[in-house]
């Protein structure tokens, strides 16, 4: 029973930093990443090889580089994997215009060919069957049993992610913060504020694809293994909801939604007898969270705790963006056309 | 020159009556109680400064936006609740400023479009008749609209607008797009030949000198609401029309008839 | 040279189910802006229906035929209700793709609770294959290109001949100007619905006679290529969809018997994502999330 406890809090954990990474990319830097979930990957299997060791004759895995860097080396490869691939496609996609879907179309299809790349080229990574025997940090320094790594691990995990928590909210309370917000409400404002408004996006970008991977570095390291089956688009919906539930743009909101997660996935299952046939739980986990998912965003869209409007107002004018919400379609084009 | 909307014994008997409408977007009015009227044969514009509302006035005759407040009658039908989509039933023909055909289809199937309404047996008969008028397009029926120049394509927009016989025709900056030869062509050949033949027309325009040149009647529109109306002649001769444009505050007392 | 002319022929084949259900992605994607990502879950829906009609003993392209119908109220069932709700509350574009893929997920795995994730074989009986030059093929195979380039020639003569279909491709260009026009536009937009939806669950029953196996989740393995299919044409341009149908058959198929297999859908979300990229039509909307342009 105990075990459970813990690892859901280890889940908790990796899923606050992964709500919160999708938080910046998404609700910061306005970027629709339905390709997240390749950030996570990205920096597990660049832990994973970096800590892995060298393949021996007798191994049964191929793999890159195959290196067994000391603790935090593999965490920080891991980290800066994500960010150079969210440096890329940040740039590719950001200096055009693009429309919302379209964007996220573009990156789930990044993410589905990676997924292919690397499912077919098992020198990359050991292909389907992935990579495993990744060591765990600290193990063999602090010899605890099973269930006390795992709690070890919760407690790692809390530092990593209260340091993290107080980053990001610096962050989005600075000045820069400031100019993100202020870019996220009126775009065209900002830019006529002198705000370098597309830098600034990809620097979001980067540092939530930055975290993105730290997450995966950090569970890759607690599991041990990591393979193809943990990285399909259900994985990244997952995330876009616990943030849509918890409340875009603010992070207590992210962190709150992150909290539902493990909650249906690990603590759900396990309270219900077993039933019907074998692999009916995980069915019926997406269906609760499909319908999770349609019910939040009827009942309440902005999600459980969002975040206070920073309205940008024009002296005397009125309030566009908030009309613009309101869902008259024609509203700001006729307007900018009527000369206002 | 008055202010309101009194129909002078000259002007002929109202096909299109607006009054003291309303359009805007809560509590933000972009129309502030307008009232204006186009007869038959008449030449109507709508001129103001940029942001004037004008555009908005007429999308919202066309149905395109509620009504806030007033009422809008066409041939003595109440049109104040119709969906847009039945507006051209009742006889509302609109040309938009900037998105006035359909650029992937032909020019041809522009005019069927235009002709929805129409049965088909009446389709082949009233293509033809507004090819008369604008024998340019004859020429070119199987072409796509998109590929059309500025000229042709305002030309098509016009000729679609008319192929459901409109009561009343509303023309949104017909020239803004086109060069100032062509722009003269459209105002003074197309638009004032329609009228000729009795068609009502209501249109905005930028191009002010020739608007009125061709004019019967004109509104002046200014933040939303009319401030000046009154003979295409005598606001011809009104030389502080450019303070009204621009001062947007007090309104102009009238200059004495 | 032969092998490469081979794998022109199953492209071909492999194309007739792409294209159908091209055609269908496109008019809707077309009419309504929404990017619907939970055409695959219809296209399994659609294959399922063929395959429990063949069981209770229809014939097999009937069924086809009945699955197409079945699919095509199904389609606009959730396009009134569900998709409708979303819209009137403002959702964005993308918000609408996620609704949709939430909707799929119910749907596929609904489905796979109740089949206990079976897979369940079609079969058609033992057929003699025909041969022109090095491409062999059976009759099956032969039957589903002539539906596919069938329905293809039907649907385009509908688009450029019918009033219908004339207003049709108005509305998906410009709704305003339609109704300008008179035409009613959530008609169109109801006929868009069904006509896709039959086009979808034609595509999922002759996937599944061409690859003579069902499950839940059948349609996702088809609808990757469809979707890219579908947006490498324009928006709207059944045409369009279809010669991307063919090229992408074609060369996923050539590369697969080059001996890539692997690589085949890298080459085609590749494709995808250059013309994404290279598209004009890209250049629209910024950093505030866009409405759906037409109600659904």
């Amino acid at each position: 029973m105990q075990d459970f406890v813990s690892i859901s809090l280890v889940y908790l954990g990796i899923y606050a930093l992964s709500a919160w990474s999708l938080n910046l990319q998404f609700g910061y830097a306005g970027i629709i990443n339905f390709g997240w979930i390749v950030f996570q990957s990205i920096g597990a299997y660049f832990a994973a090889v970096t800590s892995i060791g060298p393949m021996t004759s007798h191994s049964y895995q191929t793999y890159i580089f195959g290196s067994s860097l000391a603790f935090p080396l593999p965490l920080i490869v891991g980290t800066l994997s994500g960010a150079v691939l969210a440096a890329i496609l940040g740039y590719i996609v950001l200096t055009r215009k693009i429309r919302s879907d379209f964007v996220a179309v573009i990156m789930l299809v990044v993410a589905i060919i990676a997924l292919q790349v690397v499912t077919a080229n098992v020198s990359l990574f050991n292909g389907a069957n992935g990579l495993s025997g990744i060591p765990q940090p600290f193990n063999g320094v602090l010899h605890l049993s099973r269930a006390g790594y795992q709690w070890f691990y919760v407690g790692w995990l809390t530092v990593i992610c209260i340091i993290v928590y107080l980053g990001i909210e610096w962050l989005c309370r600075s000045s820069w913060g400031r100019s993100l917000r202020a870019m996220r409400e009126d775009e065209e404002l900002a830019t006529h504020l002198g705000i370098n408004v597309q830098f600034l996006r990809l620097v979001v970008f980067v540092i939530g694809g930055a975290i993105a991977a730290f997450s995966g570095a950090l569970l890759v390291e607690f599991l041990g293994a990591w393979s193809p089956d943990a990285w399909s688009f259900v994985e990244t919906f997952v995330v876009f909801v616990a943030v849509y539930i918890g409340g875009r743009g603010n992070n207590r909101g992210a962190f709150l939604g992150a909290l539902l997660v493990p909650v249906i996935f690990g603590v759900f299952p396990s309270f219900l007898p077993a039933f019907g046939y074998p692999g009916l739980s995980s069915t019926l986990q997406w269906i609760v969270i499909a319908l999770l998912w349609l019910c939040t965003f009827y009942f309440r869209p902005a999600g459980v705790l969002p975040e206070g409007r920073l309205i940008v107002q024009r002296e005397g004018q009125p309030d566009v963006s908030s009309m613009f919400r309101r869902g008259w379609q024609g509203s700001r084009k006729s307007l900018q056309s009527e000369g206002r | 020159m008055t202010t309101g909307n009194s129909a002078p014994a000259d002007r002929p008997t109202p096909t299109l009556v607006v009054e003291g409408v309303s359009f805007g977007y809560g509590s933000l009015k972009i129309v502030d109680q307008a009232s204006l009227q186009v007869g038959q044969g008449e030449i109507v514009v709508l001129i103001g400064p940029n942001g004037a509302g004008k555009s908005t006035l007429v999308k919202g005759i066309n149905g395109q936006l509620p009504l806030l407040e007033g009422k809008l009658a066409l041939n003595g039908i109440d049109l104040s609740r119709t969906l847009p989509q039945a507006r051209i039933r009742h006889g509302v023909g609109y040309v938009p400023q900037l998105r006035d055909v359909f650029p992937t289809l032909s020019v041809s199937e522009n005019l069927e479009m235009g002709a929805y309404i129409l049965s088909k047996t009446s389709l082949k008969s009233r293509t033809d008749q507004v090819l008369e008028v604008f024998p340019v397009l004859a020429a070119m029926r199987h072409r796509k609209a998109g590929s059309l120049s500025g000229g042709e394509r305002k030309m098509l927009a016009i000729a679609r607008a008319l192929m459901a016989e409109p009561s009343v025709l509303i023309l949104d900056e017909p020239t803004s797009n086109l060069a100032p030869n062509i722009a003269a062509r459209v105002i003074n050949e197309v638009v004032a030949g329609l009228a000729s033949t009795g068609q009502a027309v209501l249109m905005i325009e930028q191009r002010v000198e020739m608007a009125l040149a061709v004019a019967t009647w004109g509104y002046v529109l200014v933040q939303g609401q009319v401030r000046l109306a009154g003979a295409a002649s005598k606001l011809r001769e009104t030389s502080d029309l450019g303070s009204l444009f621009f001062s947007g505050g007090a309104p102009v007392p009238p200059a004495g008839n | 040279m032969d092998l490469y002319i081979e794998g022109i022929g199953f492209g071909i084949i492999a194309a007739a189910s792409i294209m159908l259900g091209a055609m269908g992605f496109t008019l809707q994607f077309g009419l309504t802006n929404v990017l619907n990502i939970g055409y695959g879950a219809l296209m399994t829906f659609g294959a399922f229906a063929t395959y429990l009609l063949h069981v209770w003993g229809v014939n097999v392209w009937e069924a086809v035929i009945i699955g197409g119908v079945a699919t095509s109220l199904l389609t606009l069932l959730v396009a009134k209700t569900v998709l409708t709700v979303y819209v009137r509350k403002g959702a964005a574009l993308f918000e609408m793709a996620m609704i949709t893929f939430g909707v799929a997920l119910i749907l596929e795995n609904g489905l796979a609770a109740i089949t206990h994730s079976n897979t369940y074989i079609l079969s058609m009986g033992l057929e003699h294959a025909h041969t022109i030059g090095p491409i062999r093929f059976t009759s099956t195979q032969l039957v589903l290109v002539i539906i596919a380039a069938g329905v293809f020639i039907l649907l385009d003569s509908f688009l450029h001949i019918t009033k219908v279909g004339k207003a049709l491709r108005a509305t998906a260009v410009d709704p305003d100007l339609a109704r300008t026009c008179g035409i009613a536009t959530n008609r169109i937009v109801t006929v868009a619905w069904l006509m896709s939806g039959f086009l979808c669950g034609l595509a999922g029953g002759v996937f599944t006679i061409d690859i003579f196996t069902v499950n839940a989740f059948t349609g996702d393995s088809l609808m990757p290529l469809v979707i890219v299919a579908a947006l490498m044409g324009k928006a709207g341009s059944v045409r369009g969809a279809v010669l991307a149908s063919l090229v992408l058959g074609i060369v996923t198929q050539v590369v697969s018997i080059a001996g890539a297999s692997s690589y085949d859908s890298v080459v085609a979300y590749g494709a995808l994502a250059v013309a994404l990229l290279a598209n004009p039509k890209l250049l629209q909307g910024g950093l505030v999330a866009e409405r759906v342009q037409i109600t659904v």
